[in-house]
């Protein structure tokens, strides 16, 4: 019995993971049709050599335009080929072994995990709690429920290494895994193991949905960045054949795990880099887009950011192997495309830097020209960009989940650092309860930031007070007021929980 | 599990559109009011209380003018001083405007003589009615908070102020505007014939006010036809929409036959004249777009300020990023489009005159920025002293810049021709002589020195003024030909008369020669 009797994730699911309104899909190819050539209008008179301001700041803005362009453009085309799958039921009796892996979660958050994977339909169900924490008192929930309780002598390889050890105690042909706090919805069997019919099938994954967003900043923009991937993305990439294994709430064909030996163990994104695997052995993958479990998101500073960071290293460290990957192209594509949005952070810095060059007295990328002018470039291939991510996001996608994003641009420097370097990295399980307190530390990078954006427009308005740094100071207003907006959540005092929270919205029937 | 408290469908219900906020309060309901997350809306008689003091305090600042008559408002006090037959005669076939504003203010002068005061009180009426219309406006769209904000805003609106102070009709076209907006939003809601008539009226007032109008009102008909639409896919009944649509449409059409021969004609006739005075454009750019919209905003503001405020356009990018994920509600999303079909609008045909690209020939969009703004403080803060902390702020940094734009002398808008002439009035004798330039200044002088001689600048000077002061009176020397002209004869009356002096007022110069 759950000790959270008022449990948020047994709350109403409020999002709408396909929008009901015209296709994403349609839409997105109509604006293709405005984006590609307002891109090109930009990019042909970026690109002229008559734009050179200082040179190297040009080179720079140069590569960081154009890694833009490749994320939207790759973004575009994810997105305009979106596949929307109805669940699908099975058609024959089988067993499905489902894996709880916990490490010294607190067992009220496991309880109604355990609970409700205990009541899912449509198999024979096996419910298996994976303790890597040596934790007696989930040995006891376990016993409680009457589910399987598994734990290994020697804890090597993480949840990788914990699932792997699982597979070879347990036997049935498919396998669940949720994580922890993944409270499953009784039907989730009934709507994935059909598609398991089709014996290349290797996985079918389902959203992450996160249930605690109300009242909580970091977990509500947290949840609407997983929106747009679990969005438009995933939908996207299904269409392209390239979902990727996202680690939890998701259905394995045992064969196909076995023959890529299990998890990757040496990845801190066992998930993607098993996919790899799976793809490059032939094996297919499927995307329901319905919320088939709800989970909790990271509830302060300290989690998103550990968190984002497990993601970041295992992604960056995944693009020699996407590289390396004996794939078709558009998947190879796909991988290489999901991995490198984890240098966006590294733009993020350089366009901060723009202004406070500009305004400390240095350079600027582009010389001769005046702002009517680059407006009259840049505006029509911004608008589209943006747009196309409010289309894509069907108003999901939050201008916090962008600041939260953007606050944490550190987090893709220092694994790119961290990766190039090859240092090792641990997993670190994502804590599924938020601290009572500020947490600065957590967003001291992006503080810093604001301190030298600020310091750099006093810096510009007392020494040259023109319109031309009054133009600066405004750019580095936009990046203070996204850097604050970010950073908000772990400066702020916490907000205590709202009585309505306490409040049950649905059961799990 | 069974510690689960069973399920109130009820209360979920209500929760749920709690959640989903006010925005998603159904436009073409019957009144698309709710509060937002369940907190209560300021009570009637709060409501209509506060709106009476926005009035009285926009009333104030309204007739607060610390400005003469210009160029274009002298010659429409000219035409308006004509005859009935003389003044549709003089606009037929020297202006490019149609004739209700003309009306208004031939019967202003009939009943109250050609004051500045008089002259001023039919765009003074229209600009304070501005402000009890756009609530009402901002009380149906969403709810009386919204409608307060907006009013207030409208009340110390710089732009909205100048234009009530200005003898020209484009505050007229503002007022019909709304109410064009406000009808038919009721005709859609409730389409009895009290609305549809309304509706037809305000756009009638509105078409014959401003041709620009027409933007506003096709934008409208589209909306019409949107509404029909969905209203037909989703199996609601259209005929009384219908109906009413295609009688509007009828009578929009009828007017249109008339109207559009008698613009033609005032463009033909026109076009072949020289060019405004005031027409002295660059071409079109992002940087005149950012311009107008600052003085939208901020009003007349001197060119050095306007150049600071464009200068911050990245906010814009930051604005458009703060939007994202925040979906709106149909009515902002429907404000918003007509606000920017509006510009577009406005775009194109300014590819055919650049003039036509001016802030006062879409001053209807002010009102609606102003009521988007209130939206996204009633909407977006939930806190009420922030809420009022915000919009006192926004309300501040609009009496900021007011109070620059009444106050300035650099204000590129202020022609002080009543400052000029009244020195001159004061120096010259019975006998002297004004040369002006342009042409139309002779307006100018009729409205304040009747009895004062004189002539254009081009023409050559009368005999009779030996031994008398000759003075120049000029204006809009940023246009090449009218500089050129004055100097030339500043040059040679320099040549055969002794320079006395020399001195300006805010855009216009004056030499005194003898």
């Amino acid at each position: 019995m759950s000790s959270r009797p008022w449990d948020v994730r047994l709350r109403r699911v409020t999002w709408e993971p396909v929008p009901g309104t015209w296709s994403v899909r349609r839409r997105v190819r109509m604006l293709i049709l405005l984006g590609v050539p307002a891109a090109v209008w930009y990019f042909g008179w970026l690109l002229n050599p008559d734009r050179v301001g200082t040179p190297y700041l040009y080179g720079i803005l140069i590569a960081a335009e154009l890694f833009n362009l490749t994320q939207a453009l790759g973004f575009w085309w994810t997105v305009s080929h979106e596949r929307v799958r109805e669940g699908r039921a099975p058609s024959r009796r089988v067993a499905v072994d489902v894996f709880i892996p916990v490490y010294k979660e607190p067992p009220d958050i496991v309880d109604l995990t355990v609970a409700a994977a205990v009541g899912l339909r449509g198999a024979e169900v096996r419910v298996h709690v994976l303790d890597d924490g040596n934790d007696d008192a989930m040995r006891d929930l376990a016993a409680r429920y009457g589910v399987g309780y598994i734990r290994r002598p020697q804890h090597t390889g993480a949840k990788a290494g914990n699932i792997n050890h699982a597979l070879t105690k347990t036997s049935a042909e498919f396998i669940a895994v949720f994580d922890s706090d993944h409270v499953a919805d009784p039907g989730f069997l009934e709507a994935t193991l059909g598609w398991m019919d089709d014996p290349k099938v290797a996985f079918v994954q389902t959203p992450q949905y996160y249930a605690n967003t109300e009242g909580n900043r970091i977990a509500a923009a947290s949840w609407a960045q997983q929106a747009l991937f679990f969005g438009a993305i995933a939908r996207g990439k299904d269409g392209l054949d390239a979902v990727f294994c996202c680690g939890t709430n998701v259905l394995f064909r045992r064969e196909a795990f076995e023959s890529v030996g299990g998890f990757p163990t040496n990845s801190l994104t066992e998930d993607f880099e098993l996919s790899i695997h799976l793809h490059e052995r032939g094996w297919s993958s499927v995307y329901v887009p319905d919320v088939l479990a709800r989970g909790l998101g990271p509830e302060d500073m300290a989690a998103y950011v550990s968190q984002q960071q497990r993601w970041a290293r295992g992604c960056l460290s995944g693009i020699p192997r996407a590289l390396k990957a004996r794939l078709p192209l558009p998947l190879k594509a796909q991988y290489l495309l999901s991995g490198l949005y984890f240098l966006s952070g590294w733009t993020v810095l350089i366009y901060m830097c723009f202004p406070v060059v500009r305004l400390l007295g240095g350079g600027q990328p582009i010389g001769g020209i005046n702002a009517p002018e680059f407006l009259l470039h840049f505006v029509p291939y911004y608008a589209v960009a943006l747009t196309m991510a409010a289309i894509a996001g069907a108003g999901s996608y939050t201008f916090a989940a962008f600041a939260l994003s953007a606050a944490n641009f550190w987090i893709h420097i220092l694994s790119t650092i961290y990766t190039v370097l090859r240092k090792k990295g641990s997993f670190v399980v994502t804590p599924k309860k938020g601290a009572e307190a500020r947490q600065p530390g957590a967003v001291m990078p992006a503080l810093v930031a604001v301190g030298v954006l600020f310091a750099a427009c006093i810096y510009g308005l007392v020494h040259n007070p023109d319109a031309a740094t009054i133009n600066n100071v405004s750019f580095a207003l936009v990046h203070i007021s996204i850097l604050m907006t970010g950073c908000w959540a772990a400066i702020a005092k916490p907000r205590a929980p709202a009585a309505e929270a306490l409040e049950p919205a649905e059961a799990v029937a | 599990m069974q510690t689960v408290k069973p399920l109130e469908r009820g209360s979920l219900g209500t929760r749920f559109q709690r959640l989903r906020g006010a925005q998603e309060a159904e436009l073409f309901g019957p009144r698309g009011r709710l509060p937002r997350r369940g907190e209560p809306d300021t009570s009637r008689n709060t409501a209509l209380l506060v709106l009476l003091g926005l009035i009285l305090a926009g009333l104030a600042l309204r007739l607060a003018v610390p400005r003469g008559i210009w160029l274009d408002e002298a010659i429409s006090i000219h035409q308006a001083r004509l005859s009935l037959h003389d003044l549709f005669r003089n606009l037929y076939y020297g202006d490019r405007q149609p004739p209700l504003y003309h009306l208004a203010l031939w019967l202003t002068i009939k009943a109250f003589g050609h004051g500045e005061f008089a002259v001023r009180l039919p765009s003074l009426i229209a600009g304070t009615l501005v402000i009890p219309v756009l609530y009402e406006l901002g009380r149906e769209l969403y709810d009386r908070r919204t409608g307060l904000v907006a009013a207030g805003f409208a009340a110390v609106s710089p732009l909205l102020i100048w234009y009530s102070q200005e003898v020209r009709m484009y505050e007229f076209a503002a007022l019909f505007g709304l109410l064009a907006l406000l009808t038919q939003l009721r005709a859609i809601r409730n389409a009895t014939m009290l609305n549809w008539a309304a509706y037809i009226l305000a756009t009638a007032a509105l078409l014959w006010s401003h041709y620009f109008g027409l933007l506003l009102i096709g934008v409208q008909q589209l909306v019409f036809v949107a509404v029909l639409v969905h209203r037909k896919r989703s199996g609601e009944p259209v005929r009384s929409l219908a109906l009413g649509f295609a009688y509007s449409a009828a009578v929009l059409a009828m007017q249109l036959v008339v109207l559009v021969t008698f613009a033609h004609h005032q463009y033909e006739v026109t076009s072949a004249a020289a060019g405004s005075p005031s027409g002295t454009y660059d071409y079109l750019s992002f940087y005149s777009v950012l311009s107008n919209l600052a003085w939208s905003l901020w009003g007349y503001q001197p060119d050095a300020a306007t150049v600071l405020l464009a200068a911050m356009w990245p906010l814009f990018l930051l604005g458009s990023l703060v939007l994202l994920g925040r979906g709106g509600s149909r009515q902002t999303m429907g404000i918003a489009a007509a606000a920017i079909a509006l510009v577009v609008l406005l775009i194109a045909a300014s590819a055919f005159d650049r003039s036509y690209f001016e802030v006062r020939n879409f001053l209807i969009l002010v009102p609606l920025v102003l009521l988007l703004v209130a939206r996204l403080i009633t909407g977006w803060i939930r806190q009420p002293r922030a809420r009022l902390f915000v919009a006192g702020g926004v309300a501040l940094t609009l009496l900021i810049g007011l109070a620059d734009q009444q106050l300035s002398k650099s204000n590129p808008r202020l022609f002080d021709f009543r400052g000029a002439i009244e020195d001159i009035k004061a120096n010259g004798g019975p006998n002297s002589l004004v040369l002006f330039e342009p042409s139309d200044m002779r307006y100018v002088l009729e409205y304040y020195a009747p009895d004062l001689r004189g002539q254009p600048l081009s023409a050559p000077i009368t005999a009779g003024t030996e031994g008398s002061p000759v003075f120049i009176l000029a204006s809009f020397q940023g246009n090449k030909a009218f500089f050129d002209e004055t100097n030339k004869v500043v040059g040679q009356l320099t040549f055969f008369r002794t320079l006395v002096r020399r001195f300006k007022t805010p855009q216009t110069l004056v030499w005194e020669f003898q």
